[in-house]
C-alpha cells in the first residue's frame, strides 16, 4: 500500500516489519508490531492511527533507530533509520515530553542546534524565531521542569524543527495541548507541509488527523487494518450535500417539493453546525487579557511559521 | 572534525550542567568539604606526622563520598537519562552513540574533578586550621563557615535577582570563597608567623598526587559504572556492580594470600586478582608517611593502569550500549 502517486519520492518506507519485545530472559513477551508495510511519499502529512498499545509508537521509534525491527526492512529518506545522515535530516516529537528539566528554554534548543551543527548566529536566530512562533519567548529563561504540560508541548514541537527538517515524526503531537495550542500545531504542520517538508504523526485524537492529514493508516494490536487517502477513506460517495443561504420557510419548501420530484426520495435538511474548535478560538480571541501577564505559553491565535522554516524546499532524497 | 568536536563538547557541556543543577551533588560536595576543611576542629589533632587522623580521614572521604558520587552522577545522566527517555530525544538526532557514552562519562568526570579540587583546598585549609597538636585556629574555622554560607547566600542572591540555577553557582562559588580566605589566611600568617606560608604550600603540593591517585580510582569506578548502566537499567545494578567491584578490588588479594601463599601465586590465582583493578594502587595514605611524597613515576604509572582499566570498561560499555535498545 502507498501514500500519494506513484511519481512522488517516497520518504518512509516499511516492509514487512515486525517488532517483539523480550522479556530479561530473552523470552518473546509482547508482539507489538505484526508485519507491517506502508510508504510515505514525500510532501504529505501522513497520520498513524490507532488506539492506546496499537504499536503506534514503536513504529515511529523504528522509524528513528531508537528500536531495532525483529523482522523486516525499513528505509527513511532512502537510507537505513539508524544511519547519522538520515537523522540530521529528521525531526522528532515524542510522545511523553522527556527533556532536560534542569536546563532552561533557551539552553535546551541551543543545544539541539549545536548538535546539529549550527552557527552561533544561526542557532541564536532559530531559537529567537521557535520560540517566538510557539509563544515561549517569555519563558525562555525558565527551567525546563517549571513548564506546564502544553509547554513542554510546545517546546518539544519547536526543538524537532531546529535543524528545519525534510522530515517530521511527531507522537501524539496534540496531546496536552490546549484548543490554541492544538490549532497552532495543525496549522504549523500544513503550512509545512505546503512548503515540501514530509510529515509521519501519530495519534488517537481522531479529529485532529482529520483535520490536516493527507494519508492515514490505522493499526490495530500492531496489525495495518486500513490505509488511504484521507478523502477517500471519509467521503460518503453516496450522497451529496448542498449548501445555500438561509431560506424563508416558503423558499425552503419549495426547494425541497422540487427535490422531491427531481430525484424520487426524501432530501434532510439542517443548518450547519460550528465546530467547537472554532466557538473557543473565537471567544478565547476576544477575551480580555489580565493586566498581571499570563504565567503559560501566549495565546495568539494565528501566530507566523518561523521565517526560516517558510522558505520552500524540495525534499532532497538520495 | 570540527562539527564531532563541537557535537562532544555541547554534549559534555549538557552532562556537566544537568548534574551540577541537581541539589543532591551540591550537598554531598558542600557537606565533604565542610568536614574535611573542619576536621581539625572536631578532632583536636593536626595535620602531620603521628597524627595521620585527618590526613587519612580527608582521603577516606575523597575516596567514600568520591564513589558515592562517581555512582549518582552515573545513575543521572547514564541510568535516569535512559530511564526516563530524555537520552532517546538526543539519540534521535545526528549523535553517534559512541560519542554521547563517551560525552557522558567524559562530564561526570569534570564533575569529579571539581569534587576533588574543592576537596583538597578543604585539605589544605585543614592543615592552616590545626597547624600543631591541641591548637586550632577557631578563627579560621569560622572564617571557612562564613565562606561556605556567603557562596550560598550569593548563588541564592543570583538565583533571586537573575534567576541563574542556584545549586550550579554554589557548586562553583563553594571552593572559590575556600581559595579566598586560604589566601585572606596567608596574608596574616606572613605577618603574624603563626604558620610559615611555605608550609601551607608545601602541604598541598605533597597532598596534591594523592588526591589525583584517588581520582583516577574513581575514573575506573565512573568507567565501570557507566558500562553497567548502559546495558542494565536501575540502581540496584549499579549499587551491586560497584559494591562488587570496590569490594574485590579492596580484599580479593589478601583474601587470596590468607588462603596460602600458593593459592595467590597459582597462576589462576593470579589471573583473578588481575581480573579486578586493584584499589590499593590507589591508596596513597602510607606513602604521606613520615613528611614523604609520592614519587611522580609512581602517579604516572598509576594514570596508565587507570586509563587502561577505563579503556577497558569503556570499551564494553561503548560496544554494548551500541546495540541497545532505547525505547
Amino acid at each position: 500500500m502507498t501514500s500519494g502517486s506513484g511519481m512522488a519520492a517516497c520518504c518512509v518506507r516499511f516492509d514487512k516489519v515486525e517488532k517483539t519485545f523480550r522479556d530479561f530472559w530473552g523470552r518473546p513477551h509482547v508482539r507489538a508490531v505484526r508485519g507491517i508495510s506502508f510508504t510515505v511519499q514525500a510532501g504529505t502529512i501522513f497520520g498513524l492511527l490507532g488506539p492506546n498499545g496499537s504499536g503506534k509508537s514503536t513504529a515511529m521509534k523504528m522509524m528513528l533507530g531508537l528500536l531495532r525491527p525483529t523482522a523486516g526492512q525499513i528505509a527513511i529518506l532512502g537510507q537505513p533509520p539508524d544511519s547519522v545522515a538520515v537523522k540530521a535530516r529528521v525531526g522528532y516529537m515524542p510522545e511523553e515530553s522527556a527533556l532536560y528539566p534542569f536546563l532552561t528554554a533557551e539552553e535546551l534548543l541551543n543545544l539541539f542546534g549545536q548538535i546539529f551543527g549550527l552557527s552561533s548566529d544561526e542557532r541564536h536566530e532559530r531559537v529567537d524565531q521557535l520560540l517566538e512562533m510557539m509563544g515561549l519567548h517569555h519563558a525562555r529563561r525558565r527551567r525546563v521542569g517549571e513548564f506546564s504540560k502544553g509547554m513542554m508541548r510546545r517546546l518539544c514541537l519547536a526543538q524537532a524543527l531546529i535543524n528545519d527538517p525534510e522530515l517530521l515524526l511527531l507522537d501524539e503531537p496534540t496531546a496536552g495541548l490546549d484548543p490554541v495550542g492544538c490549532r497552532q500545531v495543525k496549522d504549523i504542520l500544513v503550512a509545512l507541509a505546503q512548503r515540501g517538508r514530509t510529515v509521519v504523526l501519530s495519534s488517537h485524537l481522531l479529529a485532529d488527523v482529520e483535520d490536516v492529514c493527507d494519508w492515514i493508516a490505522i493499526l490495530y494490536h500492531g496489525v495495518l487494518c486500513a490505509e488511504g487517502r484521507v478523502n477517500e477513506l471519509l467521503e460518503e460517495r453516496e450522497q451529496i450535500r448542498v449548501c445555500l443561504p438561509a431560506l424563508d420557510p416558503s423558499q425552503r419548501e419549495a426547494v425541497l417539493n422540487w427535490l422531491r420530484q427531481q430525484t424520487g426520495v426524501e432530501p434532510v435538511w439542517d443548518h450547519p453546525r460550528k465546530d467547537l474548535e472554532t466557538v473557543f478560538l473565537e471567544t478565547i480571541r476576544k477575551a480580555p487579557l489580565p493586566s498581571d501577564g499570563a504565567s503559560g505559553a501566549a495565546v495568539e491565535e494565528r501566530r507566523p511559521v518561523a521565517p526560516f522554516l517558510s522558505r520552500p524546499r524540495e525534499p532532497l532524497l538520495p | 572534525m570540527d562539527v564531532s568536536i563541537g557535537l562532544f563538547r555541547a554534549l559534555v557541556n549538557q552532562t556537566v550542567r544537568e548534574a551540577l543543577r541537581q541539589p543532591m551533588i551540591l550537598l554531598t560536595t558542600t557537606v565533604a568539604i565542610l568536614f574535611a576543611a573542619l576536621m581539625p576542629l572536631m578532632t583536636a589533632f593536626h595535620f602531620w606526622e603521628g597524627e595521620r587522623l585527618i590526613r587519612d580521614g580527608i582521603l577516606a572521604l575523597h575516596f567514600t563520598l568520591g564513589a558515592y558520587l562517581a555512582a549518582t552522577v552515573s545513575q543521572l545522566v547514564m541510568g535516569v537519562d535512559l530511564q526516563g527517555r530524555a537520552a532517546g530525544l538526543l539519540l534521535c538526532k545526528p549523535v553517534p552513540r559512541w560519542t554521547f557514552f563517551l560525552a557522558r562519562y567524559t562530564g561526570s568526570l569534570v564533575v569529579l574533578a571539581l569534587f576533588t579540587l574543592g576537596l583538597w583546598v578543604a585539605a589544605v585549609l585543614s592543615v592552616r586550621i590545626g597547624p600543631t597538636d591541641y591548637v586550632v585556629d577557631e578563627k579560621a574555622g569560622l572564617g571557612v563557615l562564613l565562606a561556605v554560607g556567603a557562596a550560598h547566600a550569593i548563588s541564592a542572591g543570583l538565583n533571586y535577582r537573575r534567576g541563574t540555577p542556584y545549586a550550579e553557582w554554589a557548586f562553583f562559588l563553594t571552593p572559590a570563597a575556600l581559595l579566598l580566605v586560604l589566601g585572606g589566611l596567608a596574608l596574616r600568617d606572613g605577618r603574624s608567623g603563626l604558620v610559615p606560608v611555605s608550609m601551607i604550600g608545601s602541604v598541598g603540593a605533597r597532598m596534591a598526587p594523592a588526591f589525583a591517585l584517588i581520582f583516577l580510582g574513581l575514573a575506573v569506578i565512573t568507567a565501570a559504572a557507566h558500562a553497567l548502566l548502559a546495558r542494565v537499567a536501575g540502581v540496584p545494578w549499579l549499587t551491586g556492580g560497584v559494591i562488587v567491584l570496590i569490594v574485590a578490588g579492596l580484599s580479593l588479594e589478601p583474601l587470596l594470600t590468607s588462603l596460602g601463599r600458593g593459592v595467590s601465586e597459582h597462576l589462576l590465582g593470579k589471573a583473578l586478582i588481575r581480573l579486578v583493578p586493584s584499589w590499593s594502587l590507589f591508596w596513597p595514605a602510607d606513602a604521606l608517611e613520615g613528611g614523604r611524597s609520592l614519587p611522580l613515576a609512581y602517579v604516572g604509572w598509576v594514570t596508565l593502569y587507570a586509563a587502561a582499566w577505563s579503556a577497558f570498561f569503556l570499551a564494553v560499555g561503548a560496544v554494548s550500549f551500541e546495540r541497545r535498545e532505547v525505547g
